[in-house]
């Protein structure tokens, strides 16, 4: 579990140091959690592996700069959503062509709310993913996502009542 | 939340159980990383920065944000979900004392500009940053100016001035209108995947994946506005936005991908280029009639690499070099011998072009010049003689990097910067302004 921004482990703090050696131990704790977050809420396997791998790339290029973050976590899990909707966006005039499906999270037992989830947009996501997967607070969500605390309760909010709904109605 | 009690803690459950559940990935032991700068591909480190930058080399494209210079102002767009730069526009700076490059619009519009529109009409001064739905200017000083949200429109992909102190961004909107099916025209004019992207590692696979995941995203767009997957989306997604005052739908559908909207003056009347996504065909939107056609242009098809309007003319880069061509007359015109690479849409590796910006009048051209690796330099050539004016090596990232052109200075950004440099294109002299929150 990723640590709550605003109370730095001792770990993380010894993290800041402008270390390259540190960035390992970065890796080690946060690699997998934050893939885990970032799969959830991109709802897509592949590109939320792919934006950990992006995300850990940047931060391991500038760890000195990374390292002195309140939250290098919380930069990461940022920098690899901005990154998966980057890449979502690719600007480029392509010809239409068949895609396979591609693997998408679920909820073991519980198609319903994996359907639900599936249905909520991005943003939505990356937000119920901060607080509900990660535990964060909302004002480390606002942090970490760079918008403010009001917007992270109105998309939670927004985002609990379409869950609800579908949840009472999953057609 | 305490309505939602019961639906939090089956969420907590949830979530924490389905990320215990995902497939293993590669994210391998970290452990033996020595030096992260000198990454080591048996480690997580030496991956992670082997992945970056395989994907890095093939990126051109991941255009961020949209930067300007010189008189012109910087205008970044980011999503409402925040911090994600769409787009970079220069805005010239009209009727203003700072600058040379005024825009020749004189006629007093009376179509999708409004009655409004004329000349002289404020100009969104300073420079910008988007955030949270809203479009910012940043004038030359570095420091914001006017902002102007975007609602309704969400995840903005582009942005261009409209030359009459507004803008014209696509993005989502917020429901679907009429469905409008592929017209009947056949546009002559047509931009396959110009594969100007640009990896010297960049292999069938990831060219895939790029496909991939453009085509998912047009299918979860077509899938919101009741269209088939498959089909290019049916609402019309680009609005005219000015400062402190509503937003004004064009009626039209657009590819909503960085760089795909321009607007130009065509016989005195502003004009905006688009492409439309049902065909992925170039059209022309007059912005003072409404008048809404294909651009009846032939320009071959062979190996488009990068497109470019502005100054009335269009410019394609292709397998035989650079073309120019006047967009009121579809005629040719001259291009001195232009020294431009284009990377064959069937090549994986080789030096390219990417992010062409004609100047205002349409008599210089900007782009991103690469020789195959991560950083492209920014180059401006005068398109008659062919002479090389400017040339500023290593100035942007291959990924994410972003050029705009006014005349006058050049500004590149990289959305994983944070900073736009603007490059005086006669002196060299070059300032930074520091795009807060584009960045993580």
């Amino acid at each position: 579990m990723i640590d709550r921004l605003s109370t730095a482990s001792v770990e993380q703090r010894s993290a800041r140091a402008p270390d390259h050696g540190r960035f390992d131990a970065f890796y080690r704790r946060h690699a997998r959690p934050l893939r885990q977050a970032l799969c959830l809420a991109l709802g897509d396997v592949d590109l939320g592996t792919e934006a950990t791998d992006e995300a850990m790339a940047r931060a391991c290029a500038r760890w000195d700069e990374v390292a002195a973050y309140a939250n290098p976590p919380g930069w990461a899990y940022r920098v690899g959503l901005n990154w998966a909707r980057s890449r979502l966006r690719r600007r480029r005039w392509r010809d239409l062509r068949p895609v396979p499906d591609r693997p998408a999270p679920a909820v073991p037992h519980d198609h319903d709310l994996t359907v639900a989830l599936g249905r909520l947009t991005v943003e939505q996501r990356a937000v119920v993913v901060c607080r509900y997967l990660l535990d964060w607070s909302e004002d480390d969500t606002a942090a970490a996502l760079d918008i403010p605390t009001g917007t992270v309760k109105s998309r939670l909010s927004r985002a609990l009542d379409q869950l609800a709904r579908h949840l009472e109605d999953p057609r | 939340m305490t309505a939602h009690a019961d639906l939090e803690t089956r969420l907590r459950a949830g979530l924490r159980a389905a990320g215990d559940a995902l497939p293993d990935a590669e994210l391998s032991d970290p452990g033996r990383a020595a030096d992260p700068t000198e990454p080591d591909h048996r480690t997580a480190a030496g991956s992670a920065l082997a992945r970056h930058r395989r994907s890095a080399g093939l990126a051109a494209a991941v255009a961020t944000m949209v930067a300007v210079a010189g008189a012109g102002a910087i205008v970044a767009t980011r999503d409402d979900d925040g911090r994600d730069g769409a787009d970079v526009a220069t805005e010239p700076t009209v009727g203003s004392s700072t600058t040379d490059s005024t825009p020749r619009m004189t006629a007093g519009p009376t179509g999708v500009l409004g009655d409004d529109a004329g000349p002289g009409v404020d100009p969104v001064a300073g420079s910008a940053v988007i955030t949270d739905g809203e479009l910012v200017t940043y004038g030359p000083d570095g420091r914001p100016g006017a902002t102007v949200p975007l609602t309704p429109l969400a995840d903005v992909g582009a942005a261009a001035p409209d030359l009459h102190g507004g803008w014209i961004v696509c993005g989502t909107p917020p429901a679907p209108t009429t469905s409008t099916p592929p017209g009947g025209t056949r546009p002559t004019f047509t931009v396959p995947d110009p594969g100007a992207a640009t990896s010297e590692e960049r292999t069938p696979e990831l060219e895939a994946e790029i496909v991939e995941a453009e085509m998912e995203r047009l299918d979860e767009v077509a899938e919101e506005a009741g269209a088939q997957p498959g089909t290019a989306p049916a609402q019309h997604n680009a609005y005219r936005f000015r400062a402190g005052e509503e937003p004004v739908p064009l009626g039209v559908n657009v590819y909503c991908v960085a760089d795909s909207l321009s607007v130009t003056e065509v016989d005195g009347r502003p004009v905006l280029f688009y492409v439309s996504p049902a065909t992925f065909s170039g059209r022309q939107l007059d912005l003072v009639t409404g008048a809404d056609a294909a651009l009846e242009i032939d320009v071959g098809d062979a190996g488009l690499s990068d497109v470019a309007v502005g100054g009335g003319r269009l410019a394609v880069l292709g397998d035989t070099g650079l073309g120019l061509w006047d967009l009121a007359t579809g005629e040719p015109i001259a291009v001195g011998p232009v020294d431009l690479p284009s990377r064959p849409a069937d090549a994986t590796s080789g030096p390219f072009t990417d992010d062409m910006e004609l100047s205002p009048d349409g008599a210089t051209l900007a782009a991103l010049v690469s020789d195959g690796s991560a950083l492209a330099d920014v180059v401006v050539v005068d398109l008659a003689s062919g002479a090389e004016l400017f040339r500023r090596p290593d100035a942007a990232p291959v990924e994410g990097g972003e050029l705009s052109f006014d005349g006058t200075s050049v500004a590149v950004g990289s959305f994983y910067d944070g900073q736009a440099t603007v490059l005086d294109v006669a002196t060299g002299a070059e300032r930074t302004i520091d795009a807060h929150g584009i960045m993580p």
